[in-house]
C-alpha cells in the first residue's frame, strides 16, 4: 500500500463518514458543518486526481461561498427546533426512501462493475492545472463560459426579487 | 488507485444526497443533499476526465459548481420567503402553493 492509497482511503473515508454524520444531525447548523468537511475531503481527492484546479474551486467555490450562503441564511432564519415539538420522520416513507436508496445503489454497482473503462493509454496525464483548463475554456468553452456568467447574473436578480416583493406586499 | 474505487465512493456519496432528500424535511438538509449529489457527480466528471486522459471534463466540474451556486442563491431566497409565510422550515408545512 503506498502514499495514494492511502490517502485515498483517509479523503474517502472522511467524506463518507461526514456525509453520514451530517444526514443524521437534528441541527442544521452542526449538518452545514458536517458538509463543509465533506467538501473539503472532495477537494483533497480532486487534488488527487491531477485537477488542481477543480481541487481550488471546491474549496473556494463549495466550502467557501456557497456554504457560507446556507449557513448565513440557517443563522437568519434561526427557527428554534428545540422548543417546538420535532416531528419525527414518517416510517412508511423512511422505509421506502431506504429501498430506493439501496436499488439505486445495487444498479449503479452493476453498472460500474460491468462497465469497459478505456485502457491505459500510457501517455501520462497532463495535470488540469488553472492554465490548461483557462485555455480549454475559453478556446472551446467561450460560449457556454458567458452563458454561465448570464445565468449567475439571473440568479443574482432572480433571489432580488425574490427577497423584494415580499417585503412590498 | 483505480478508477473504480472512486467511481464506487461517487455512487455511495450520491446514493446517500438521495437518502437525504427523501427523508429529511428540514429544507436546509434537502438543499445540502442536492449539494452533496452534485458534488458526487462532479467526482464522476473529474474521475473520468483522468481515465480518458481529457481535460473536457475539468470544465464540465467547473460549470456544475456554477450551477450549484446559482441554484443555492434562487434556493436559499426561496427559503427566506418560505420562513417568513409559515415560520417553519419544515417542507411538510408548506401546504399550499398560494403566496
Amino acid at each position: 500500500m503506498n502514499v495514494a492509497h492511502l490517502f485515498f482511503y483517509v479523503f474517502a473515508a472522511l467524506t463518507l463518514l461526514a456525509a453520514v454524520v451530517m444526514l443524521t444531525r437534528k441541527s442544521a447548523l452542526d449538518g452545514a458543518i458536517c458538509l463543509v468537511v465533506c467538501f473539503l475531503g472532495f477537494a483533497g481527492l480532486y487534488a488527487m486526481l491531477d485537477a488542481p484546479f477543480v481541487a481550488a474551486m471546491q474549496v473556494l467555490v463549495y466550502a467557501g461561498a456557497i456554504m457560507m450562503l446556507i449557513i448565513f441564511v440557517i443563522m437568519t432564519v434561526n427557527t428554534d427546533e428545540s422548543r417546538r415539538a420535532v416531528k419525527k420522520p414518517v416510517l412508511v416513507g423512511s422505509i421506502v426512501a431506504t429501498v430506493i436508496m439501496v436499488v439505486c445503489m445495487t444498479l449503479f454497482f452493476t453498472a460500474v462493475r460491468g462497465a469497459k473503462l478505456p485502457s491505459d493509454t500510457g501517455e501520462a496525464f497532463l495535470p488540469g492545472t488553472v492554465q490548461r483548463v483557462g485555455k480549454l475554456l475559453f478556446a472551446n468553452h467561450v460560449l457556454n463560459f458567458e452563458m454561465i456568467s448570464l445565468l449567475l447574473l439571473t440568479a443574482l436578480v432572480g433571489a432580488l426579487v425574490l427577497g423584494k416583493r415580499h417585503k412590498s406586499s | 488507485m483505480p478508477t473504480t474505487s472512486y467511481l464506487y465512493l461517487a455512487v455511495a456519496v450520491f446514493a446517500l444526497g438521495l437518502f437525504g432528500v427523501l427523508v429529511r424535511r428540514n429544507v436546509f438538509f434537502v438543499l445540502m443533499s442536492i449539494e452533496l449529489m452534485l458534488n458526487a457527480a462532479n467526482l464522476v466528471f473529474v474521475v473520468f476526465a483522468k481515465s480518458h486522459n481529457d481535460l473536457n471534463g475539468h470544465v464540465l466540474a467547473f460549470f456544475v459548481m456554477a450551477i450549484a451556486a446559482s441554484e443555492a442563491c434562487v434556493g436559499l431566497a426561496i427559503v427566506i420567503l418560505f420562513f417568513k409565510k409559515w415560520a417553519s422550515t419544515d417542507i411538510s408545512d408548506a401546504v399550499e402553493m398560494k403566496q
